[in-house]
C-alpha cells in the first residue's frame, strides 16, 4: 500500500458522506418548506372564507336599511332607526340618499359625518339597483375610512344607502388571540394590488416579510387581496430545524468517518510494515540457519573409480540448524568411509554434536580404524542422560575394486542397493542409537556388490510422513530409486529429492549416493 | 513463527499403579521437537524419581520423530524395568528402525 493512501481514502469518505448530508439536508428542507407553504396556503385561504362571509353581513345589513327606507319612501326617522341599530362601532357613518336628474341628495344620516366617496356624492349616481354591496375606496381621514354603499333592487330606483367605516390607526389590526389571523403576518389590500394605498390592514409592518402566500378573493363588487407570511414555522420548529440537524450530523459523521478510515489504515499499514519486517528477520533467520548447515557439511572429495554426490535439504519453516550430515572419507583409489548420521533435536546443540561426531568419524577413520572401530568409539563421545540427544549413525567402508562392503547401523536406517538385479534394502542388523547404552561391542556386516551398483545413504527426513509407518517410506524410496537409476548420479539424487518431498517438511533431509562400475579382475593395486 | 497457541499438543500424566508395583506413564499426542519442551516439567518430576518398575502407555500418542524417542530412551535408563505398551505402528516402526525395542521394553506385536 502506497503511503498517501490511507488519507485519499479518508478524505473520498468524507466527501461521499458530506454529499449524502448535503442532499438529505436539502431533500429535507425541501419537504419542510413545501409543507410550510401547504400550511400557509390553507390559512390564507381559512382568511379569504372570513372575508367573503363578511362581505355578505355587510350587504344583508345595507339591503335591510335599503327595504326599510324603500318601504317608507325614505323616511329619515324610519331610517335612523334602523341605521342606530346596525352603528356597531365608533366613527362609522351610516346614510341615506336619493338620486334625482343625475343627482344625489342626502336625506338622512346617522352617525359622523361623512367625508364622501372621491369625485363627490354623484358617485352614488352610476349606482345600479341590483341590490349588491359595492366597495367603493379606501377615504384618507383621521382615521382612513372605507367608503360602501348598495343600491337595493325591485321598484324604487333612487334609494342609496352609503356607508364609511373607519379603519384601525395606521391601519394596524391589534393583535389579538384566537383570531384567525393570529400567528400569522396578513396584510389586506383593496383590489387586485399590493401598492401601499391600498392597504385596508395588517397585522405586521407592510410590506408582508419572508415566504409570503398571496391570494385574491371577491368582496362585495371588489376584490380583496391577502397577504400572509409565518413569523413562525407553522410545521413546528423540530421539522424546520430537520436540515440543519442532518446536516450537522452528516458533518460531524463525515469527520468521524474520515478519521476512523484514517485510524484503521494507519494500523493496517502499520500490521503491514511489522509483517514484512517479520518475514524479512524470519527469511534471514532461515538463511543464517542454512548457512550455517552448510558451513558443518563438507565438500565431497574427489576418489578416483568413485562416483559421489550429496545432498542436504533444511525442513521448510525451521529456524534452527538441523543434525543431519553426511561425509565421505577417501581411503585410496577405489576406497572410502563414508558416513551419515543424524542428532536428534535442532538448534545449536544439535549442530555442536553433530560436529563433534563428524570430526571424529574423520579422525578415526583417516587412523585406519574399521567401521564398527569407529562406532565403538562414538558411543564413549554422547550420553543422552547428561546431553539429552542421540545419534543415529550408518558407517560404511567401501573397496570398490572387489565390491566389498562393510556396514554398521547405530538406530540409522540401512542403505539402499541399487543394481542391475534390483533394487533393496541391506539387510543389517541395526544396534541403538549412538547415546543409548548398548549391549555388547558394534558388529559389521559384509557385503559383497559387484557393479555396477549405486548405494543410498539417507536420513529419516527423506522417508519419514507424518502419520505413516515409515515402511511405506522405505518403499517409496525403493520403487523412486530403481526408476532414477539409469540418470546420472547427481541428477538421480536431485529426482529422488523431488520424488519424495513433501510439502510443509518439517525435517531435515540429508542423502548421500555412492556409485561404482563393474570390475571383473582385481586390478593392481600399489 | 506462529506455533498455535491452542491446547498443548503433548501429554504426559503419571500414575502409580494400583498393585504398588511401579509406575505407569502415558504419553498422548505428538511428541516431537516442537512439543518435547511442554513436557519439560512433569519430564524432570518424573526423572526424579526413585528407579522403579515403569509402564509405559503409548496408546495416544500419534506420532514421535527422534525428539520424542529421546524421551522414552531417557526413561528407560532411569527406571528399572521398562514395559512400552500400545504403541501405534507408526510409533513402534520408529523404535524398531532406531534398534530401541528391547531398549524400551516395546511389547511383541
Amino acid at each position: 500500500m502506497s503511503k498517501p493512501a490511507p488519507r485519499r481514502l479518508s478524505a473520498v469518505v468524507a466527501v461521499v458522506v458530506l454529499a449524502l448530508t448535503v442532499v438529505l439536508a436539502y431533500l429535507a428542507s425541501v419537504v419542510n418548506a413545501h409543507s410550510e407553504e401547504r400550511l400557509l396556503a390553507r390559512q390564507v385561504a381559512q382568511i379569504g372564507t372570513l372575508l367573503g362571509n363578511q362581505a355578505a353581513v355587510l350587504q344583508v345589513e345595507l339591503a335591510d336599511m335599503a327595504q326599510a327606507a324603500v318601504n317608507t319612501d325614505g323616511n329619515p326617522s324610519v331610517f335612523a332607526r334602523w341605521a342606530s341599530g346596525e352603528l356597531t362601532a365608533t366613527g362609522q357613518s351610516l346614510s341615506l340618499w336619493r338620486i334625482t336628474d343625475g343627482k344625489a341628495k342626502r336625506l338622512a344620516l346617522q352617525g359622523v359625518r361623512p367625508i364622501g366617496p372621491p369625485g363627490g356624492s354623484d358617485r352614488l349616481t352610476t349606482l345600479k339597483p341590483d341590490g349588491k354591496l359595492v366597495v367603493i375606496s379606501i377615504l384618507p381621514g383621521k382615521p382612513d375610512r372605507l367608503a360602501y354603499a348598495l343600491m337595493p333592487s325591485g321598484g324604487n330606483r333612487d334609494l342609496v344607502v352609503y356607508a364609511e367605516t373607519p379603519l384601525p390607526p395606521n391601519h394596524r389590526l391589534p393583535a389579538t388571540k384566537n383570531s384567525p389571523l393570529a400567528g400569522l403576518d396578513v396584510a389586506l389590500y383593496l383590489g387586485r394590488t399590493t401598492a401601499p394605498a391600498a392597504l385596508l390592514e395588517s397585522t405586521a409592518p407592510t410590506p408582508i416579510r419572508g415566504t409570503t402566500h398571496t391570494e385574491t378573493v371577491p368582496f362585495g363588487s371588489n376584490l380583496i387581496t391577502i397577504v400572509g407570511a409565518s413569523p413562525t414555522h407553522l410545521t413546528g420548529a423540530l421539522s424546520a430545524a430537520l436540515p440543519w440537524i442532518v446536516l450537522g450530523v452528516g458533518c460531524v459523521l463525515a469527520a468521524a468517518g474520515a478519521v476512523t478510515v484514517q485510524y484503521v489504515s494507519r494500523r493496517r499499514e502499520l500490521a503491514e510494515r511489522l509483517a514484512a519486517e517479520n518475514e524479512r528477520l524470519y527469511r534471514e533467520q532461515r538463511g543464517i540457519a542454512g548457512t550455517l548447515q552448510r558451513a558443518l557439511l563438507p565438500t565431497l572429495p574427489k576418489v578416483p573409480g568413485l562416483e559421489l554426490a550429496a545432498r542436504y535439504v533444511a525442513g521448510v519453516d525451521e529456524l534452527q540448524v538441523g543434525g543431519d550430515w553426511y561425509d565421505v572419507i577417501p581411503r585410496g583409489r577405489d576406497c572410502c568411509v563414508f558416513v551419515v548420521g543424524d542428532i536428534s533435536g535442532r538448534g545449536l546443540g544439535a549442530a555442536t554434536t553433530m560436529a563433534a561426531l563428524r570430526f571424529a568419524v574423520r579422525a578415526y577413520a583417516a587412523q585406519g580404524d574399521d567401521v564398527d572401530v569407529v562406532l565403538a568409539k562414538l558411543r564413549g563421545l554422547l550420553d543422552i542422560d547428561t546431553d539429552h540427544q542421540f545419534a543415529t549413525v550408518l558407517l560404511g567402508e567401501l573397496d570398490a575394486a572387489d565390491g566389498r562392503l562393510q556396514l554398521v547401523s547405530a538406530g540409522h536406517f540401512p542403505p539402499v542397493l541399487v543394481t542391475p538385479d534390483g533394487v533393496r534394502t541391506v539387510d543389517l542388523p541395526i544396534g541403538p542409537p549412538v547415546g543409548v547404552p548398548a549391549q555388547g561391542p558394534p558388529v559389521a556386516t559384509a557385503v559383497t556388490v559387484a557393479g555396477p551398483a549405486t548405494l543410498l545413504a539417507f536420513s529419516d527426513g527423506l522417508v519419514e510422513r507424518r502419520g505413516e509407518v515409515i515402511d511405506t517410506g522405505l518403499e517409496r524410496l525403493q520403487e523412486a530409486a530403481g526408476k532414477a537409476d539409469s540418470r546420472p548420479l547427481e541428477a538421480m539424487l536431485d529426482h529422488l529429492l523431488e520424488m519424495l518431498a513433501v510439502d510443509g517438511k518439517k525435517d531435515d533431509t540429508a542423502l548421500l549416493g555412492v556409485r561404482w562400475t563393474s570390475r571383473t579382475a582385481r586390478p593392481a593395486r600399489d | 513463527m506462529d506455533e498455535p497457541n491452542s491446547a498443548p499438543r503433548a501429554r504426559l500424566t503419571l500414575d502409580d499403579r494400583a498393585d504398588g508395583a511401579g509406575l505407569v506413564v502415558r504419553l498422548a499426542g505428538e511428541l516431537d521437537l516442537a512439543t518435547v519442551g511442554e513436557l519439560a516439567a512433569p519430564l524432570k518430576d518424573l526423572l526424579s524419581r526413585e528407579p522403579q518398575p515403569l509402564v509405559l502407555e503409548l496408546e495416544e500418542l500419534t506420532f514421535a520423530d527422534s525428539s520424542g524417542i529421546a524421551v522414552l530412551i531417557r526413561l528407560a535408563n532411569r527406571f528399572e524395568r521398562l514395559e512400552t505398551r500400545g504403541a501405534a505402528p507408526s510409533v513402534r516402526r520408529v523404535i524398531e528402525v532406531l534398534g530401541l525395542a528391547d531398549r524400551v521394553g516395546l511389547e511383541q506385536s
